[in-house]
């Protein structure tokens, strides 16, 4: 405990400041010891704000950004390569949030870039119809794993062949007008950071007001025993399990933290991996990811079959999960706090990763500070908490399995 | 390869009114008996990362027992130390991650951790290797790791093949050796005694290399462990004999596949060296490469890499999964159109994306004391491309499509091919 409040007493990282703005958050972590530069930017353009039909319009309508061309006959992906960036997005439920990337110096001409395909996307046939053969290339390229996740998500946050053959390029324009505001948007940038630096008024690229979600909610599949199979082209089956779970801002984060450590642990255990010296590469045939930043926060377990049957160790580690919350954990809670730290602290290591990570929190009209935030709540987890918040979520999850065909 | 330098991006003023946090520069110096260390903070990483490489042979100094500076390394890892914990175990402690890695002229040992944490793991990572005593207890973990290690290394078609092409280019010295063995056998021949000889001899101070970067400050120089004196230590980068250029052979392994292998400048040609880390970028990049996007629609999967050995360097292009030989054909195809320059437009273009694709590399912690580490023990600290000084980034600056061309025509011509082909009963 001493330990505890000596480390709670000096900040390991410097917090990240954060401006707010006409509607939009601006998070900043300059370093100056860092060569490139990141900046996200997260629009309320995410799943809830498109309909069962249009399953898929998000996903095609930021990657129509992409594709719309802004200098010299190039798209926005390809001038961002050529002047030595990079430009990637993810959907979530909420947003679509844009990364563009590239060395200190090229960040601003990166952005400048970006801005002008926000400012004047191109809704032609010809791009929507590029954008839709982009998205539907990265529905094919994906793993069992992702597949298992996107089964859990209740939709695949991409759509599918099927319903992106349905979208047309006014789908895309309208959804862009509705939902490309600037309210709610947040920037968050990180690395070397200029004095002049752009980020700060990149989300002046959207048009003013704000959008708001659909009302049709997106299926959640929650309950006990549900199974979701799937059946691709792969050597070995894959087993996925989703349970809730507590976002960053609740009290019961740090505690889940620890128990996430807690499952990748005894999920070792049951699948009789090898405790090495080092780290091999099998260690990351299981595993859990907590996905704390999401409105309806969960946590997946994920286990590969090419360790063996996988089956029977799926059960007994879902049957160990299910019983914490009426027994003692078992094992040492330090070292289950110790693991978490480091889980937390090399999963935001990046540019990338710390930007996405401040603008997390910095979300709900918070600080944006993680680390020291995060460890102290860590190092208040007590036996009791355990059981409490295991008790609380680690009860019936929703299972699905990736097969081999045949 | 690795990375680009960071020097010019030092002098950069922070921005926004956050809180900027001052970036010591980067500090170079000897441990107390012998040995450098590089120390290069960044008060905003989440981590620390501690790199302690070697220089030795990895298969030993009579080149008779293959594997085992990795199967030492392994068992110093599992020594308990003066506090009762073993390097491994406090290193899992503390929340970390401990990485074995060898090639063959190196070993190394890197520790990633929280930031608040590195101390410790400084002082137990020096003490598990600067005051090495391998006991039956940490050799039969060692032994036990190194198995495991090499046998994943077997089924893995890029390292399978690595390993394959150098022992197919090098007639002699430690590079004619795969450094992790695929057979628990090769491991458990090794005795437990010569084991800690070897680990005496070649993890001793003189010989070593830490590298520290991430959330790190000079005050963890002070939990240096001392350790031995060596008896007789090796400074001299550890080389390998090349056979002839041009010739082929046909491997059994685990997997399918193809390798070229060409040899390439020693490190000291910097510039050169540059050129073939940008000829590899340019073709085999996993998102940009011209070979890369050809093959996008086959089963085949390709990689190349420009290796920065002291002397000499290696190119080696891998190709795994199906249709190989066609896919083979467009290989050379595309590395034989390199002795043509590229267009300026072009060249300026991939030269943007390759400067920043280095930079990428080395932008977070542990990835930076791995390059640092490796550059220091091939004989050329400063051009590791992640150091204060900037050379590698010059030497980037100063590439043009006419020296890229004339370096592809010197070094690019005539492979060494390999080609893997799966024993009955194994599976690719």
């Amino acid at each position: 405990m001493i330990a505890a409040i000596a480390l709670a007493a000096v900040s390991l990282v410097p917090a990240p400041s954060v401006v707010r703005r006409n509607g939009v958050t601006v998070v900043a972590q300059p370093d100056a010891s860092a060569a490139l530069a990141g900046t996200m930017l997260f629009v309320r353009a995410g799943l809830d704000r498109q309909t069962f039909a249009q399953n898929g319009l998000a996903a095609l309508t930021a990657e129509t950004v992409l594709q719309t061309h802004v200098a010299g006959g190039a798209t926005l992906r390809e001038a961002i390569v050529a002047a030595g960036g990079t430009i990637g997005y993810s959907v979530d439920p909420q947003s679509v949030h844009f990364y563009i990337e590239g060395l200190g110096p090229d960040e601003d001409g990166l952005l400048h870039l970006f801005t002008t395909a926000l400012r004047a996307p191109d809704f032609s046939p010809a791009t929507v119809a590029r954008a839709r053969a982009a998205v539907l290339a990265e529905i094919d390229g994906r793993s069992p794993l992702g597949i298992g996740l996107q089964m859990l998500d209740g939709a695949p946050s991409g759509g599918t062949s099927v319903s992106l053959a349905q979208l047309v390029p006014d789908d895309v324009r309208a959804f862009y007008a509705r939902t490309y505001r600037i309210g709610g948007a947040i920037v968050s940038a990180a690395g070397a950071l200029g004095p002049d630096a752009a980020y700060p008024t990149l989300a002046d690229a959207l048009a003013p007001g704000s959008s708001q979600p659909i009302v049709q909610k997106l299926p959640v599949v929650t309950g006990t025993s549900h199974q979701l199979i799937a059946r691709r082209s792969i050597d070995v089956p894959w087993l996925v399990a989703r349970y809730r779970a507590p976002d960053y801002d609740s009290k019961d984060f740090g505690t889940m933290l620890v128990l996430a450590s807690f499952v990748d642990r005894t999920l070792a255990q049951v699948a009789q991996l090898p405790t090495l010296i080092s780290r091999t590469s099998a260690d990351s045939a299981i595993g859990s990811i907590y996905a704390f930043d999401r409105p309806s926060a969960d946590l997946t377990i994920y286990l590969y079959g090419g360790l063996g049957d996988p089956s029977q160790a799926f059960s007994t580690a879902l049957a160990v999960f299910k019983a914490m919350g009426a027994a003692p954990v078992g094992g040492s809670l330090d070292d289950y706090k110790a693991d978490a730290r480091g889980r937390f602290a090399r999963d935001i290591s990046t540019i990338q990763d710390r930007a996405w990570i401040g603008a997390v929190f910095a979300s709900k009209g918070g600080s944006g500070e993680y680390l020291d935030r995060t460890f102290a709540a860590i190092d208040a987890v007590t036996p009791a908490d355990m059981r409490r918040v295991a008790g609380l979520y680690l009860g019936d999850p929703t299972v699905a399995l990736v097969l081999p065909r045949g | 390869m690795k990375l680009r330098a960071l020097a010019s991006m030092l002098t950069l003023v922070v921005a926004c009114g956050g809180f900027a946090a001052a970036a010591p520069p980067q500090q170079n110096g000897t441990l107390p008996r012998g040995g450098s260390y590089i120390l290069r903070p960044d008060p905003n990483a989440s981590t620390a990362a501690v790199a302690l490489w070697f220089r030795v042979p990895s298969d030993g100094y009579d080149g008779a027992d293959p594997g085992i500076a990795q199967l030492a390394a392994a068992s110093c890892a599992g020594v308990r130390l003066s506090g009762g914990k073993s390097l491994s175990d406090l290193v899992r402690s503390l929340g970390g991650r401990l990485v074995l890695g060898g090639e063959p002229d190196m070993t190394s040992i890197d520790v990633i951790v929280p930031a608040g944490s590195a101390r410790r793991a400084v002082a137990a990572l020096t003490a598990a290797y600067f005051a090495s005593d391998v006991d039956a207890a940490s050799y039969a973990l060692g032994l036990r790791d190194s198995a495991v290690r090499g046998v994943e290394r077997r089924y893995s078609a890029d390292f399978a093949l690595h390993d394959a092409m150098l022992a197919q280019m090098f007639v002699s010295g430690p590079a004619h050796v795969a450094p992790l063995p695929g057979s628990a056998d090769v491991f458990a021949a090794i005795p437990v005694a010569t084991v800690n000889a070897f680990a005496k001899r070649a993890f001793v101070s003189t010989n070593a290399v830490l590298s520290l970067s991430g959330n790190v400050d000079a005050s963890l120089l002070d939990a240096v462990t001392d350790g031995d004196v060596a008896a007789s230590a090796s400074t001299a980068p550890l080389d390998s004999r090349l056979g002839p250029a041009g010739t082929s052979a046909t491997v059994s392994g685990t997997v399918a596949g193809i390798a070229l292998g060409f040899a390439g400048p020693p490190i000291r040609d910097e510039r050169e060296a540059t050129a073939l880390d940008f000829i590899s970028d340019y073709l085999f990049d996993a998102d940009r490469g011209v070979v890369t996007r050809q093959l996008g629609g086959t089963k085949t999967s390709v990689s190349g890499h420009f290796l920065t050995y002291h002397d000499p360097g290696v190119t080696i292009v891998s190709l795994s999964g199906g249709d190989l030989d066609a896919s083979a054909l467009k290989v050379r195809a595309a590395i034989a159109a390199m002795s043509t320059p590229l267009g300026a437009a072009a060249f300026g273009a991939a030269r943007r994306a390759f400067a920043y694709e280095s930079a990428r590399a080395a932008s977070v912690p542990a990835g930076l004391a791995d390059d640092l580490a490796w550059y220091a023990l091939q004989g050329d600290p400063s051009y590791a491309p992640g150091d204060v000084s900037g050379t590698y980034s010059h030497m980037v600056d100063s590439l043009d499509p006419q020296f890229v061309a004339g370096v592809a025509r010197r070094y690019l011509q005539t492979p060494t091919v390999v080609h893997l082909v799966p024993e009955k009963g194994s599976s690719s």
